[in-house]
């Protein structure tokens, strides 16, 4: 097991290297730079920048160097000194903007996992041993709304509706006086008093998936001839089910742990814009858009990270879980 | 049993992983809006020590309360309080010697909350139109004269080479600590001039070649002297180009400066704080050159001479940006309360237009004409008016026109350029296009019929230039095509002189919904006249690069320069890169001379000359006259086909704040609303 963990963990690096290449060539893709949509910027709201100014900017973060040089100098920045670059256009250092808003990325990611989790299991169970009953058909019916409805339309409804009938705005994951404030108890408070609407929405789509696959794979064990013997055997009803079946049908909560970052990112930037919650999807779209390159490769390359880490707790998780995988 | 154990540990194991992330979250959340040095200025920018004695009272004498100019000024009670408190200095020894006395149309009643919204990206211009801008000179409401603001009064010679500005006497930062001529000659020498902050001098500042130089003549004198006649410099300080020049106190940015630090302590504070030069400290902490960007306002009560100083920084986690009032603004009204009458403003930051419009329509939003004022937009906020208890200001925009046809004239393949340089070729596909189904389709029936040029009721307004060749009148366009372009092929399409088919492609930026809509119906009224265009919409940055390296057939933009055609002439003559007719004439006319740039013919540079032969006259008459010859120049040479008058843009106002005009211009170099006193704003109750 131990050997199968070093591995897994040595695998990695070069797995993180590539990402970073690959980001960094992303971004480099499009045409024009930071000054380019700099000056379009200005100029789309009827403000003017020399062109002066854009070859300032250019000179001033090294834009006019090769492609490999800037790769380099960023990766090295990276390695040597923890130093992500500066994010053009807040003039500030890339790791002092995204720290906090990965952390909350992750503290929304963790917490939906957990609400889709505490639904779908038993939901699914229920599900599989009663089919066809009413319940399964209601949940059925509840999973397919949830599988069809994007969760950003689902806040734009929510918001409306709130709008509409309550009178009031809905955004953001903490009020206007606390959203500055330092970390305090008061705080944590109020993150929790707004984060559960996202957590909601974004669990609502994950657990009718989770629970279609829970009831799927809980129905093939079923029949196997494995729990009728134990069945035959006068086994109660509930060892019967929790014993075997259940823990093999867990294989996909396991297994999907490590993507949930990938999908809270990718999956949630048009909700976060909506709900205006300051996570990271927003500011990776932002700074895609304004080709802000060391911001964004240093945000996908953390996620990518963090993705990595999340698939090898999952792996280790599922080898624990699953007897059939082996570990070499 | 251990399937229990098992579910129950994968729980566990789970509970805990969330609880540590829960816990770590806080943890390393960074301070990044702090400057290091905690003794620089503290959070809320107190004044540092009350009991000194302010230079101007007598040491013996203690005042008595009852002296005149306690009488003769007021104050907002958020700093009666602090006052009282013994946190700052009476009013009458803050404001300075002479303050400005503004008149607004009523007198205000001080308190409230100014709310609106911003972006999360280049969005300082945000902050400038709303309250920085406090240049040494000003524009009037009317932006049809300059008027004195932190400058009392200024010389000029007689040959407009220098410039002379008296500073008001007593003006203070927001920290207390007087403002003086140091401070510009600090913005001039340590700032513009040195290399590592500025790669080059601003533009404005440079004339025949050479930067201007700035000296002080005493602690409120300071003198600008240039190369050679410069007739246009004191609109370009009271315009967008002189925001600078007041964003950096000496007293407070010398503490970031290479050149006033040890460069040992330097290395360390710009390490601690994470930054790889003292470069960007520098910019992050007090401010760029051209005075943008977000670092003067990233420190908590960094000290600034605007009627309201930064409370809740600006970062890139921000979600709200808060200002409070200035305890040392230097603006009285006509009672002598001092401005500001709003106690903050605050910006909530969006990364989505849309949520912002959701905040306005429920009346969350106070003041606002940016980011979601489009014309789609406005159907939904005047249903909410009732709602949101707003209403709408009229904004009259400074351009001149909505969509200009921008045709290559210096393209790179010798046949287009040829047919494009041919001013019959653009005076049939102006006669071409349907002017009013544009407006109607386009623009909801606003707008007229024109070419790009300075609007009606200015003084630079040119008959010939605004309207020109527009006509629908497919008979006519015809005829003048026929005369560069005789030979059709089979499907009526014209062909060029070399026989192959003419065919060429318009690019739009797509983010410019409306400009995209014309631009399809324009393409469609020119393969009615046997031209092949094609209107292709393209991202906004690719658009500008493509202009740039002058690799486009024809481009869409709006006109500019309708109200203030000296400081945008873009569409007038090859002026700057913005003059997408003509990159290569525009290189050469900026000075570049690589194989971008090439030699314009010399009816072009004799509008050139013309230009900046206005440039350079000292009054403002001389410079409508000289402009106006060049404008009639340009009139007869027809660079660019224009389409329509913009339509007007809105912004929206709660229904109780007072003194805000009903109808503005709408302008950058103009820079809407601040001219027309944003301090002077008020709730009524």
């Amino acid at each position: 097991m131990l050997q199968y963990i070093l591995r897994r963990a040595l695998f990695m690096i070069p797995t993180l290297l590539v990402t970073s290449l690959v980001a960094y060539i992303i971004i480099e893709l499009p045409p024009g730079d930071f000054a380019t949509s700099y000056v379009a910027n200005l100029a789309a709201q009827g403000d003017t920048a020399s062109q002066e100014t854009a070859r300032v900017i250019r000179e001033q973060y090294g834009l006019d160097q090769p492609v490999t040089v800037r790769y380099l100098k960023w990766m090295q920045g990276i390695l040597t000194q923890g130093n992500y670059g500066i994010a053009f256009e807040m003039r500030q250092p890339v790791a002092s903007l995204i720290w906090e808003r990965v952390w909350l990325t992750i503290v929304l990611s963790i917490g939906s996992v957990i609400i889709t989790w505490l639904l779908a299991f038993p939901i699914g169970i229920y599900s599989a041993v009663k089919q066809y009953s009413p319940g399964d058909y209601l949940f059925t019916f509840l999973g397919f709304i949830g599988i069809a409805v994007p969760s950003f339309l689902l806040a734009l409804v929510l918001m409306y509706i709130q709008f509409k009938y309550f009178g009031t705005t809905s955004g953001g994951l903490f009020s206007t006086e606390m959203s500055n404030a330092p970390w305090s108890w008061d705080k944590v408070v109020d993150l929790l008093g707004h984060i559960w609407i996202p957590v909601l929405i974004l669990a609502f789509g994950g657990t009718a998936e989770l629970i279609r696959i829970m009831r799927a794979n809980l129905l093939d064990e079923l029949r196997k001839p494995y729990v009728v013997t134990a069945r035959a055997k006068g086994l109660p009803e509930w060892r019967v089910l929790l014993k075997y079946p259940v823990r093999l049908a867990l294989n996909p909560f396991v297994s999907t742990i490590g993507w949930t970052l990938p999908y809270l990112v990718s999956g949630s930037i048009i909700l976060s814009v909506v709900m205006n919650l300051p996570t990271t999807g927003p500011m990776l779209l932002r700074a895609l858009q304004v080709q802000d390159m060391y911001l964004a490769g240093a945000l996908i390359l953390i996620l990518s990270a963090l993705t990595i880490v999340g698939t090898l707790v999952s792996d280790i998780l599922l080898a624990w879980l699953d007897p059939r995988i082996r570990y070499q | 049993m251990s399937t229990i154990r098992l579910i129950q540990r994968a729980v566990f194991v789970l509970v805990v992983l969330m609880l540590v992330v829960g816990c770590a979250a806080p943890a390393p959340a960074p301070a990044p809006t702090q400057p290091p040095q905690p003794t620089a200025v503290p959070a809320t920018a107190k004044p540092p020590e009350p009991t000194k004695a302010p230079v101007m009272e007598p040491t013996k004498a203690a005042p008595a309360p009852t002296t005149a100019p306690a009488a003769k000024y007021t104050e907002a009670p958020l700093l009666v309080e602090q006052v009282k408190a013994g946190k700052l200095p009476p009013v009458e020894q803050r404001l300075p010697q002479n303050p400005l006395v503004v008149k607004a149309e009523k007198i205000g009643t001080y308190g409230g909350t100014w709310r609106m919204g911003m972006t999360a990206g280049t969005d300082d211009p945000s902050f400038y139109k709303i309250f920085t801008y406090e240049p040494l000179v000003r524009w009037n409401i009317e932006w049809s004269d300059i008027v004195p603001n932190l400058a009392e009064k200024w010389d000029v010679n007689k040959e407009a080479t220098e410039y002379t500005f008296y500073l008001r006497k007593g003006v203070k930062w927001s920290d207390g600590k007087p403002f003086t001529a140091d401070d510009i000659v600090f913005w001039w020498d340590d700032v513009e001039l040195n290399k590592d902050l500025a790669p080059a001098p601003p533009v404005w500042m440079i004339v025949n070649g050479k930067p201007g130089s700035v000296t002080k003549v005493d602690d409120t004198t300071v003198k600008f002297t240039f190369a050679a006649p410069y007739g246009l410099f004191l609109q370009n300080v009271a315009s967008a180009n002189g925001r600078s020049m007041l964003n950096f106190p000496k007293h407070f940015a010398q503490q970031y400066h290479a050149k006033y630090v040890e460069k040992a302590k330097l290395d360390e504070a710009v390490k601690a704080a994470g930054f790889s030069s003292w470069r960007e400290y520098f910019i992050a902490r007090v401010g760029q050159a051209d005075g943008g960007g977000f670092g003067q306002y990233s420190v908590a009560g960094r000290p600034m001479l605007y009627a309201w100083m930064v409370e809740q920084p600006m970062s890139g986690t921000a979600t709200q940006v808060s200002f409070v009032r200035n305890p040392y603004y230097w603006k009285v009204d006509a009672n002598g309360q001092q401005y500001p009458y709003i106690d903050r403003l605050t910006y909530g930051v969006f990364a989505d237009a849309a949520a912002m419009l959701l905040k306005a329509t429920n009346g969350e939003i106070d003041l606002q004409m940016r980011h979601f004022n489009t014309l789609p937009n406005k159907a939904v906020l005047f249903d909410n008016q009732k709602k949101g208890d707003f209403s709408f200001i009229d904004l009259v925009p400074v351009t001149s026109n909505a969509v200009v046809v921008n045709l290559n004239l210096t393209h790179k393949d010798k046949a287009l350029r040829e047919v494009f340089q041919s001013k019959d070729f653009r005076v049939g596909l102006s006669y071409a296009i349907n002017r009013k189904e544009i407006i109607d389709t386009v623009y909801v029936g606003q707008g007229t019929p024109a070419q790009a040029a300075p609007l009606a009721d200015t003084p630079f307004y040119n008959k010939q230039l605004a309207t020109q060749y527009i006509e629908y009148d497919v008979k006519k366009a015809n005829e003048y095509l026929d005369k560069v372009l005789p030979k059709k092929d089979a499907n009526g399409m014209r062909l060029r002189a070399d026989g192959k088919p003419l065919t060429f492609v318009i690019e739009i930026s797509n983010s410019l919904q409306d400009q995209v809509d014309a631009g399809n119906l324009i393409a469609k009224y020119w393969k009615a006249v046997g031209v092949n265009v094609q209107a292709k919409p393209e991202d906004r940055a690719l658009l500008y690069q493509r202009k740039d390296a002058n690799d486009l057939d024809a481009m869409i933009w709006n006109g500019e320069g309708g109200l203030g055609p000296m400081f945008d002439p873009r569409n007038f003559f090859p002026y700057s890169t913005e003059s997408a007719f003509a990159e290569a004439w525009q290189y050469w006319y900026n000075g570049v001379r690589d194989n971008t740039a090439e030699e314009p013919p010399a009816d072009v540079k004799k509008i050139m000359d013309a230009f900046n032969k206005a440039m350079t006259q000292p009054e403002f008459t001389g410079q409508v006259k000289a402009m106006n010859e060049m404008l009639q120049m340009s009139a007869d040479y027809f660079f660019c086909i224009g389409v329509t008058t913009p339509p007007l843009a809105y912004g929206i106002v709660k229904n109780n704040m007072g003194n805000v005009p009903k109808k503005m211009i709408n302008g950058w170099q103009y820079p809407t609303p601040a001219p027309t006193n944003t301090f002077a704003y008020f709730f009524t109750k």
